[in-house]
């Protein structure tokens, strides 16, 4: 039975001084109480609880950061305590059966972390189903589909849904992009019926074609329950310093703008702003996001992985933004009668507000520079169930 | 069949009600109005915009669609299920894209027209 549930989250608003994080600082917690009203959440015929997986076999799990907290690596580098997105105890929804689409630059299909996720490819500039690299560039999909789907298979890392069925659509990055193919992107999206897409991408400029396409997916996908979609909010320009979000597409009211967090667990200095940005997620500065690359030699680092500390390490809005779209396939699967809305409601709710002190929420728990803060899977997924 | 041109003081395309001027990378006004490929531009905040010669178009009803491009001189290249349908149509030239879409605009059967407007995408 549905019902309308106003509910009052305890935050532990962080302020924090000082430099160096993990403890080393001087810290103090205060308790604030923001209300937040969720829409009716429809709980009727749930799937059963799923056995509960463990991904400590995954050798790189450890130096997870952003998704997981161990003790000895959160010590060794001054990771503050709270940095991660809480993901850790209950791992029962994993994203199974959820469709996640991935619009970038290339994937290499043969990964080893990736093996068994990926359903279906599309290329735009081809029109075939060949999205593997065709230039020494093109890393950033890898990138961004092992965030969300790397495979809990004991081989490198973890995503946050390691259980999704990836769709991956190729767009030509390392040329011009036209408003046309981006339109045959979502048109993919749609037609593939897809619950999830991740776009760590933007143009600061949103075509009013491309809106009307964006709009139509995020309202009428998923038989009517409206597709979840994830957009980087972008990284500043040349300076690295974070601008207005403007005109982009990350700012179109029915799509999730997702903002950057460090290790210290505040917005880092590079992530864009403004009134369209809706959820923060760990998106590394210092560190890193250890994530898939491209196999052997051809990708940023040799091997198969480019890791937190690596000179080419995965840090951005786009390593933010896969963050959250693992975070909504987990939520589809603990509850698939969400909506659109639903989910967008439940991960602002569910939020941390971290960072009072720099953020500065509104009293609807609102921050131009935050969000509605940073994602909080534990406390997103109890809102469902 | 309307001949579709634009003065030098005339390259725009609309987006969201307002125009967007474009400022040609060549100013050779014999090569912008050349029926080549494409032509690259510079928009307002100096990014590179590259003008094909094709346009979308969303129509509130395509009762007119047939009249419209034996006007324009346009054919059909695609219809896309999305956006409540967005129609990508095959001009002659850049110029040509440019200007049907810009004319098609103002008619009141007409969403939105824009030229197929290519520019670099950031990944993040």
């Amino acid at each position: 039975m549905k019902k309308r549930n106003t509910i009052f989250l305890a935050f532990m608003l962080l302020f924090f001084t000082g430099c160096g994080g993990g403890g080393s600082g001087t810290t103090a917690y205060v308790a604030s109480s923001i209300p937040c009203t969720l829409p009716d959440i429809d709980k009727n015929n749930l799937p059963p609880l799923p056995a509960a997986s463990d991904f400590s076999a995954n050798p790189l799990y450890r130096q997870q950061w952003a998704i997981h907290y161990d003790q000895n690596f959160y010590g060794q580098y001054r990771i503050f305590d709270d940095a991660s997105i809480h993901m850790d105890g209950d791992q029962r929804f994993i994203g199974r059966s959820v469709k996640v689409a991935v619009i970038d630059d290339a994937l290499d299909i043969y990964h080893e972390d990736l093996q068994g996720t990926i359903v279906q490819t599309y290329d735009v500039s081809t029109n075939s189903s060949d999205v593997l690299p065709s230039d020494g560039t093109q890393n950033h999909g890898m990138e961004v589909s092992g965030v969300i789907a790397a495979r809990d298979n004991s081989l490198g890392l973890v995503g946050v849904a390691p259980e999704v069925e990836l769709y991956f659509i190729k767009m030509p990055f390392s040329n011009t992009v036209s408003i046309s193919e981006i339109v045959e992107a979502f048109a993919k999206a749609k037609e593939w019926g897809v619950d999830v897409v991740n776009c760590s991408w933007g143009s600061g400029d949103v075509s009013e074609t491309v809106k009307a396409a964006i709009v139509d997916l995020a309202r009428n996908g998923r038989g009517g329950k409206g597709t979840v979609i994830v957009f980087a909010a972008g990284n500043g320009g040349d300076d690295a310093v974070g601008d207005p979000i403007g005109n982009d597409e990350s700012s179109i009211p029915e799509v999730i703008a997702v903002g950057a967090t460090n290790i210290y667990n505040q917005r880092t200095e590079y992530s864009n702003y403004g009134p369209e940005l809706d959820l923060m997620a760990p998106g590394g500065e210092r560190l890193g996001i250890t994530t898939t690359d491209r196999t052997g030699v051809e990708g940023d680092d040799p091997g198969n992985y480019v890791e937190y500390n690596s000179s080419s390490a995965f840090r951005g809005t786009s390593a933010a933004a896969p963050i959250v779209t693992g975070v909504a396939a987990r939520l589809l699967e603990a509850n698939p009668n969400l909506s659109r809305t639903d989910v967008m409601s439940v991960l602002k709710c569910s939020a941390d507000k971290i960072d009072a002190s720099g953020c500065g929420y509104d009293q609807n728990g609102f921050s131009q520079f935050c969000g509605y803060g940073k994602v909080n899977v534990n406390a997103a997924l109890s809102l469902v169930r | 069949m309307v001949v579709a041109s634009l003065s030098a003081s005339e390259y725009y395309y609309m987006n969201n009600g307002k125009k967007v001027y474009l400022t040609p990378q060549s100013l050779d006004g014999v090569q912008t109005r050349s029926s080549g490929s494409e032509l690259r531009f510079k928009d307002e905040n100096g990014k590179e915009v590259v003008v094909n010669s094709r346009l979308l178009v969303k129509f509130n009803s395509t009762e007119n669609l047939e009249r419209y491009l034996s006007a324009y001189g346009l054919s059909v290249v695609k219809k896309f299920e999305i956006g409540g349908g967005i129609y990508l149509l095959q001009a002659s030239s850049p110029m040509s894209a440019m200007s049907a879409a810009n004319e098609l605009y103002k008619k009141p059967d007409v969403e939105f027209a824009q030229p197929d407007i290519a520019r670099k995408r950031v990944l993040r």
